[in-house]
């Protein structure tokens, strides 16, 4: 499979990008727009998993959630802050957007997982549960979806989307200790779901 | 086509640029400016509470009055409430500053108050919370200054206590004295003892512990100085509040 995106006659070598680093990508974008590209085709799969993972949308809304999350992006790309984890900042931004995407349609995040996040959740059972019951993703999957969504949230975002505790607190804005309260209730809540 | 590819096209098309960086730096000082200002303020708050609760006399307050009436009458709540307002002021613009979310309300709160009691104690000790007593008094027609505040319990004479200013020296035995209703007494002080190194002048703010005589003299036994003079707030000193010995 090719790796090079044609776009309005300019060759972007998707590859060749990778070797680029998110801040290099951004200052190259503040001087001409085409590199933004690059930026944002490099974060088009995680995210729009992610939005999918936090909203329930399917693809097409997803994908223009996803879209406006990108211009916001590219208008705020001065503000973008180098102590700060570009993957975080975008992540944050496409949460805020998201989530006041669904405060504006009036509707409750629909439980979204897809067959991969069964897999993640696989991978992380140790995380999830300290009881000896045989682990029932489908359960679990469920479970994730009936809590609140300050615990939905930070279980998405640490089991799902694999964020360190410190990527958490700044994509959801909020100290580190808070985040850690959060994933503690998180997943006790969630062994007492599974468990009952 | 995908998302990024119709955000990249939407740019293009609508020649969109990103907004400029001194906005967002512009943005964040502005929040800087208002925690440090609310830091600010919340030090002179905090130096007019050490004011108030310094210049009270709580040993006889414990000693006559009951504990509600102390609760009631010495605590400058007004200030407390000013320090809240201040607080919650601080923390919102400190969370808004770009990594301000990375503290919990916890450690602001105490950053909050550790600076604000460094600085006030600063501002008490060079006279601040004095002057700022005073003219918020002048100023604001609903401000109870420290005179006022105290008045509950040293505008007493039938129980031995009053309090006022002394509007004339008639004679080394005796003075006259405005007291917080401004009614005037003769004071009879030739056995008097003066404490704080109170200045036996006119104009200065006084409380005496004595007997009344009769509806309008009042044989003194203790008098001291309405403000405490022994921390060294000298800066914004003036006549009304003299450091010297009695010089009469």
């Amino acid at each position: 499979m090719s790796s090079v995106v044609v776009y309005k006659g300019m060759k972007i070598d998707i590859q060749a990008s990778k070797k680029l680093s998110d801040q290099n990508l951004v200052n190259m974008s503040l001087k001409n727009k085409d590199y933004f590209l690059l930026l944002s085709t490099r974060y088009e799969a995680p995210l729009l998993r992610y939005i999918r993972r936090l909203s329930g949308l399917n693809h097409e809304d997803a994908q223009d959630v996803l879209q406006e999350v990108y211009i916001k992006t590219y208008l705020n790309l001065s503000s973008y802050n180098p102590k700060l984890k570009f993957s975080s900042w975008i992540y944050r931004i496409t949460h805020n957007h998201t989530m006041s995407e669904l405060r504006k349609r009036h509707s409750r995040p629909i439980n979204y997982i897809d067959p991969q996040d069964l897999v993640f959740i696989k991978s992380n059972s140790d995380l999830l549960l300290e009881t000896d019951n045989k682990l029932n993703l489908e359960e679990v999957k469920r479970a994730i979806y009936s809590l609140k969504d300050k615990y939905k949230e930070v279980l998405i975002l640490r089991i799902l989307e694999e964020k360190e505790y410190q990527e958490i607190a700044d994509i959801l804005k909020k100290p580190m200790g808070t985040v850690s309260t959060l994933l503690n209730r998180a997943f006790k809540k969630l062994n007492e779901i599974i468990i009952k | 086509m995908s998302s990024s590819k119709d955000a990249y096209k939407k740019i293009k098309e609508k020649h969109l640029e990103p907004k400029s960086k001194y906005s967002f730096i512009l943005k964040n000082y502005l929040f800087w400016s208002l925690a440090i200002l609310a830091i600010i303020i919340g030090a002179l708050a905090i130096a007019i509470i050490i004011f108030f609760l310094y210049n009270q006399d709580w040993t006889l307050y414990f000693k006559y009055a009951s504990f509600i009436q102390i609760l009631y009458f010495s605590l400058p709540y007004l200030w407390f409430a000013i320090l809240l307002i201040l607080i919650s002021l601080a923390y919102f613009n400190f969370r808004k500053t770009e990594f301000g979310y990375r503290y919990s309300l916890k450690k602001l709160i105490l950053i909050y108050f550790a600076s604000s009691i460094i600085l006030g104690s600063l501002f008490y000790s060079l006279g601040f919370a004095q002057v700022l007593d005073r003219t918020f008094d002048q100023k604001l027609p609903f401000y109870t200054n420290l005179h006022q505040r105290c008045s509950w319990f040293w505008q007493n004479p039938q129980e031995g206590r009053l309090s006022g200013e002394i509007i004339e020296i008639t004679n080394p035995n005796q003075f006259r004295l405005k007291d917080l209703k401004d009614k005037h007494w003769t004071i009879y002080d030739n056995k008097a003892m003066y404490r704080n190194r109170v200045n036996r002048k006119t104009g200065i703010n006084i409380r005496i512990i004595g007997e009344i005589v009769n509806d309008n003299e009042f044989k003194a036994q203790e008098i001291k100085a309405f403000i405490h003079q022994d921390m060294p707030h000298n800066l914004f000193r003036n006549k009304k509040y003299p450091l010297n010995e009695r010089n009469n």
